[in-house]
């Protein structure tokens, strides 16, 4: 559960150590495997890019080319934030919308998240009740989720909010959950020898031991809410960047789904090392 | 006669399980005299750290009583310091923030810049007056499970309950930590109920040294008053032909005991 980070960012932030040779001084190797780390991810994506070439050139003539993509998407690139009208917005402006909306959704589910996992955690009774519920309805998908929110809040916004709570709050349940089962039990030993009061053992020992696991939930859970938003605002066509997708397939414009698609791969990119910078700083105290 | 510190009469841990009841120990009984230093010893899972464990607190004994200071034992309590085989100090606080847990817990009616010279005070003691704002995993192991009896000093005890707290130190520091304990001990004179499988520690530090039986069922197999006179020198005490045929009788008795498989605690 704790693994399922982005591979490529991980091996991105772990460059490979250099080959142990034993007549070439290190100070000349570090250089090369710097320079292998920068190059390497530079040839696949020109390799990327041939193929897209290829494929719009070829089999799809609708996909635009990568340099068509660019001719009629830098407009929103390179002035991110111009505002024209609801329909035409700089791609960082929609990203900033989709984001505020990502962040409520994502603060709810924290909010509903983090006390379910203690309390799954310390309590065998509610972790027997509420154990085989939550395996029921962690695999869900949002897309199924978003209708039943439209049938109970009636508006699209508090039922995309409920969408992203609903599916991004179980890793943060789990991992919660984890953590505090898996506390050693010379800790809390510890705590019972001192006599500490329940309010003291809970914030002084469970909680503060329970910190690392609860940021790794944090992490996961913003990368589902950041999967769930687009599929929200695509339902409900809300203005962000899964809307703006949306509206420029119906529009033709399809460069403009690839500007989509790249700029949520992105955001959610950045968000993940966010969060994995204060998920690090937790775990090393 | 004068009353015990601690007395254990009848003492026995009985567990139920699916195979029917398993009796951990039985009919231990034991007076442990106020400012004396006694040792438990057995080997692996022979039920001595079960004992300790009924005297901390932990555990609830199935027969029998424990009485400290002529109170039943019914729970955990400050009246004890206890100190566990590892460190276990909080990673989250610094050193001198572990031992005030301790210290905020029986002298909640100082100030905090009180608590926290207590604290301190505790960690001079234990040698570590110079690590206080360090976190515990700057220090090495010798120096976190000094911290360990800092702590256990700090809520000022009856009784030190001491379970295998060397065990998981290398020999050098080991016999460090060894003569630090003896050198507190003697200043202090604490009642210590300390449990080990280590001979020559046990000779080293205990007035009594109390051998176990193997499990299943175990209990109290003899019991050796150490004659050493005090204050003691581990080199010294290498040179006492008295000591070899302790440790003889010791190692004869815990040989004799059979080398069955140890059983886990």
């Amino acid at each position: 559960m704790k693994a399922a980070a982005l591979p490529g960012a991980l091996a991105a932030r772990q460059p490979a150590p250099p080959a142990a040779g034993n007549n070439a001084p290190v100070k000349r190797r570090l250089p090369r495997v710097e320079a292998a780390s920068i190059i390497l991810p530079l040839l696949a994506g020109v390799g990327v890019l041939l193929f897209w070439t290829a494929l719009s050139q070829t089999v799809s003539p609708d996909l635009p080319s990568p340099l068509r993509t660019w001719q009629e998407s830098k407009r929103y690139v390179l002035n991110p934030f111009f505002k024209e009208g609801e329909m035409s917005q700089g791609i960082g402006r929609l990203a900033f919308y989709s984001l505020m909306r990502v962040m409520k959704g994502y603060s709810l589910a924290l909010l509903f998240g983090t006390p379910l996992g203690f309390l799954i955690g310390l309590s065998k009774f509610a972790s027997r009740a509420l154990d085989p519920l939550i395996q029921v309805l962690r695999p869900i998908s949002p897309l199924a989720w978003l209708p039943l929110g439209l049938v109970i809040f009636q508006r699209s916004e508090p039922a995309a909010l409920f969408t992203i709570a609903l599916c991004a709050m179980w890793p943060t349940v789990l991992n919660t959950a984890v953590g505090v089962r898996s506390i050693s039990s010379d800790y809390l030993n510890v705590g019972r020898v001192l006599n500490l009061p329940r309010s003291k053992m809970f914030f002084s020992i469970i909680l503060p031991a329970t910190l690392p696991y609860v940021f790794t939930g944090y992490r996961l859970s913003l990368g589902i809410a950041w999967l769930v938003i687009v599929a929200s605002e695509m339902l409900t066509g809300a203005p962000g960047v899964g809307g703006f997708l949306w509206q420029e397939y119906n529009a033709l414009v399809y460069s403009h789904i690839i500007l989509s698609i790249l700029t949520i791969g992105f955001v959610g990119f950045l968000l993940d090392r966010l969060m994995g910078t204060i998920e690090a700083r937790f775990k090393s105290t | 006669m004068n009353t015990p510190l601690l007395e254990l009469s009848q003492l026995g841990k009985t567990y139920e399980t699916p195979q029917g009841p398993a009796v951990i120990v039985r009919d231990v009984n034991l007076r442990v005299e106020e400012g004396e230093f006694v040792c438990l010893i057995g080997h692996s899972g022979c039920g001595k750290s079960t004992v300790l464990s009924i005297v901390m607190g932990l555990i609830e004994p199935s027969a029998g009583s424990a009485i400290l200071g002529n109170r039943e034992i019914d729970g955990p309590g400050t009246n004890r310091g206890v100190v566990f085989q590892s460190p276990s100090l909080f990673p989250w606080l610094s050193v001198v923030q572990n031992i005030q847990l301790a210290v905020d817990q029986v002298k909640p009616n100082l100030s905090a810049a009180e608590r926290l010279a207590c604290a301190k005070e505790t960690l001079a003691l234990v040698g570590l007056a110079d690590e206080a704002d360090c976190r515990p995993a700057e220090l090495s192991a010798g120096m976190r499970q000094r911290a360990g009896i800092a702590r256990a000093l700090a809520v000022d005890p009856k009784i030190l309950l001491l379970d295998e707290p060397f065990s998981l130190l290398d020999a050098l520091t080991r016999m460090e930590l060894q003569d630090e304990l003896l050198r507190i001990w003697e200043r202090h004179r604490k009642t210590v109920l300390m449990v080990t499988h280590d001979v020559d520690e046990a000779l080293l530090l205990a007035d009594r040294i109390v051998m176990m039986t193997n499990g299943p069922a175990a209990t109290i197999g003899k019991i050796m008053t150490v004659p050493f006179a005090r204050p003691r020198v581990r080199a010294e005490l290498a040179d006492n032909p008295e000591y070899y045929r302790a440790r003889d009788s010791l190692i004869a008795f815990l040989e004799g005991q059979g080398t069955a498989l140890p059983k886990e605690d």
